[in-house]
């Protein structure tokens, strides 16, 4: 392959990816290093994005006339005298603003679209159906092992000791659908690996393996 | 007095009035009401952007320290982490978020930076599921025979000499797996949506902080 | 039997990577049968008009073997029916997965303004979405390529979320495909279509059940399923043979060392 700016900075994501990896052995100071390089560049895009979505939404439309939005560009501003022990009661005018209108949003939403709609679902559906009983018990025996104002003993214990039955099942399905990501994710990283630039993964394992090697054999035998 | 009120009681009634203006607004669709709504909808976003900063400034004060104390151990990284920062900030400023060489390092090292770092959740989940996930008692067995069944069910291999699993499994997804999600999500609604009342009511003061 | 429960982690780590990488060196086909979900997702973009308009809530921050996939397969069935599509993010590392993935689809062939528009990110979450979808242009005057959004052609008939034919959810985390479902599509009575990685679909099976998505893509192998209907094999396909290998791996390894932990009990008396 050609050496150009772009593969070498193909080269640099390789070596960090096998630094990352290398934590699979054990920690490690190299792992540290390329840990805190992936974090440093991720929280340089988010400050990126945050100032271009200040100057778009915020400067520019104060610039065309838009004066109201002064208002929301101050209090942002006030949010920084949380650094101040004096003056850090002011930062709670903005958040005031932010927590108002995300706690409305959520009130809303929340009683409309993971209660109403539900309830709506589950009485709405004809109990001759076996499919909607087993829904309905189902529901109901999860409720009721999350209820703790009643007592879980006797027939009440026996109930909910279904729905914990029921409830770690859920845990067990979404725990199976859970590992399917991940090795999904290692997959992706492992095929880049291989397929943009083989020759420095090749090297970069290679001395992985001998850094591996001193570790469990030499280093041991030195000691 | 006046600090009182100036401190804690209008900022707890700003929280209420915009709150319940926000929940009101959007059954009477009144279109004062709603481009009122809107507004604070775009405040709202220009706020979360300076929040975004304040994180970063914590992540500065976070790292800052162990240079300025020239830590031994700590130094080196904090001091990577930062210039990783400024190189990147630089860098997007220079060619602007939407430049190809902006386009080009996020694709190279942000975005497979963060896929390195999640990925490595997948060897730990791997190794988990193979040494540690053991039916120790009912409850352990019953969750791990849901593990297994689902497994399976994504495996096409086991459609071929176990269809009735496959079907059961479909089953178990769409029909009692739903009642229990149902169950998650309607405690989960109650419980947001009380923690909003709370918040609104003035209930709970939890965001503004330590009191004075 | 032991050695199965005294497995070390470094060699089940170097088990994962040997059975990812021989299928990826080695790549064989895996005909993989249509589940419903994926049929019903493509049989609702199949069904929409030309100059139907599509707001897409996408978060794709990696070239993952998910959502990625996912994004560029719906985009090219998307392109095919002609529909207008609006991206739009939660999160600031999405921009650039859904500028990848169009680029992928064929999108750059397009008149970007009239065919498609890329949003961008959009802080606030939940609380910006509930205004967005009253005022778009007023919530996002500017793109993110800060082309005025006022001036554009799709925003002369775009305006608000009555609008837009088809909404789709996708994504990983939260906010995500719940927050389109709480604030979008249940109070306005969209059409919705939902894809998420497997470990999020487990709490969207009862927006499904309830018809509030009416079909969708769950994880690599709904992807997989919908890449086959659409005809075109993409990465979703590629990777799919190592993911399929590691599950009958550790299927197995499951299985052994809970025998293996059951055999010693039963030696033991049934001490643990």
């Amino acid at each position: 392959m050609e050496f150009t700016a772009a593969y070498a900075s193909m080269a640099l994501s390789t070596l960090l990816t096998v630094a990352i990896f290398s934590f699979l052995f054990r920690e490690n100071r190299v792992f540290r290093l390329a840990e805190h390089i992936m974090i440093g560049t991720f929280t340089g895009h988010t400050l990126l994005m945050a100032i271009k979505n200040i100057r778009e939404t915020g400067i520019d439309k104060v610039l065309s006339g838009n004066t109201i939005l002064i208002i929301p560009l101050l209090l942002g501003i006030l949010l920084f005298t949380r650094y101040s022990r004096k003056y850090l009661w002011i930062a709670r005018y903005p958040l005031a603003v932010i927590i108002g209108v995300t706690a409305g949003v959520t009130a809303r939403s929340e009683f409309q679209g993971q209660i109403w709609r539900q309830l709506q679902a589950t009485v709405s559906s004809p109990l001759n159906n076996l499919n909607a009983i087993v829904i309905f018990v189902a529901l109901l025996a999860t409720i009721s092992y999350f209820t703790f104002t009643i007592k879980h003993t006797g027939v009440v214990g026996g109930w909910t000791r279904f729905g914990k039955n029921l409830v770690l099942f859920s845990f067990g399905a979404t725990a199976a659908m859970e590992v399917l990501t991940r090795i999904g994710e290692v997959t992706s990283r492992v095929e880049w690996l291989i397929t943009k630039t083989p020759d420095v993964t090749v090297i970069a394992t290679l001395v992985f393996i001998a850094w591996v090697v001193y570790e469990l054999y030499i280093k041991n035998k030195k000691s | 007095m006046m600090s009182v009120v100036l401190r804690k009681y209008i900022p707890l009634v700003i929280v209420g009035v915009l709150g319940f203006f926000t929940i009101f607004s959007f059954p009477l669709d009144i279109k004062v009401f709603t481009d009122t709504s809107t507004q604070l909808g775009s405040w709202v976003m220009l706020l979360a952007s300076f929040a975004l900063g304040i994180g970063v400034i914590n992540l500065f004060i976070v790292h800052g320290h162990p240079i300025m104390k020239k830590d031994k151990e700590k130094w080196p990284y904090s001091a990577a982490l930062l210039l990783s920062l400024i190189i990147v900030f630089l860098i997007g400023i220079v060619d602007s978020v939407t430049g190809p060489s902006y386009k080009f390092l996020y694709d190279v090292i942000i975005g497979a930076g963060l896929l390195t770092l999640t990925a490595l959740r997948g060897f730990f989940m791997f190794s988990a599921f193979t040494r540690a996930y053991k039916a120790r008692n009912l409850e352990g067995g019953v969750m791990l025979l849901a593990t297994l069944f689902v497994m399976m069910y994504q495996v096409p291999i086991f459609d071929s000499f176990l269809p009735q699993m496959s079907e059961f499994t479909k089953w178990m997804l769409d029909v009692p797996f739903v009642g229990v999600t149902r169950g998650f999500a309607m405690i989960a609604g109650i419980a947001m949506t009380i923690m909003a009342f709370k918040m609104l009511s003035g209930m709970d003061k939890s965001w503004m902080g330590r009191e004075e | 039997m032991s050695f199965i429960e005294n497995i070390s982690r470094r060699f089940v780590f170097a088990v994962l990577i040997v059975i990812v990488v021989i299928p990826l060196l080695f790549p064989f086909p895996l005909p993989v049968p249509v589940g419903q979900h994926a049929r019903n997702y493509y049989n609702v973009i199949k069904s929409l008009e030309p100059r139907s308009v599509v707001l897409y809530g996408l978060e794709v921050s990696t070239r993952d073997a998910e959502n990625y996939p996912q994004e560029v397969a719906t985009l090219r069935q998307l392109k095919e029916q002609k529909a207008v599509v609006i991206f739009y993010n939660f999160f600031q590392t999405s921009s650039m997965g859904t500028i990848w993935g169009y680029e992928d689809a064929g999108y750059l062939e397009l008149k970007y303004g009239t065919d498609y528009v890329h949003l961008g990110f959009v802080p606030g979450e939940e609380a910006t979405l509930a205004s967005f979808v009253l005022d778009m242009v007023g919530v996002k005057p500017v793109d993110h390529f800060q082309n005025p959004t006022t001036t554009m052609p799709i925003f002369q008939y775009v305006h608000t979320i009555n609008d837009v034919d088809l909404v789709i959810g996708s994504g990983g985390g939260m906010p995500g495909p719940n927050s389109w479902a709480k604030l979008v599509i249940i109070p306005y009575n969209k059409l919705g279509l939902l894809a998420v990685t497997a470990g999020q679909s487990t709490t969207m099976y009862d927006y499904l059940r309830m018809g509030v998505y009416k079909g969708a893509l769950l994880g690599q192998r709904g992807c997989v399923e919908y890449e086959t209907l659409i005809g075109q094999a993409g990465r979703a396909t590629q990777l799919f043979a190592p993911l399929y290998l590691a599950h009958i791996v550790l299927i197995g390894l499951m299985v052994a060392t809970n025998v293996a932990f059951w055999y010693r009990l039963s030696k033991k008396g049934g001490k643990q």
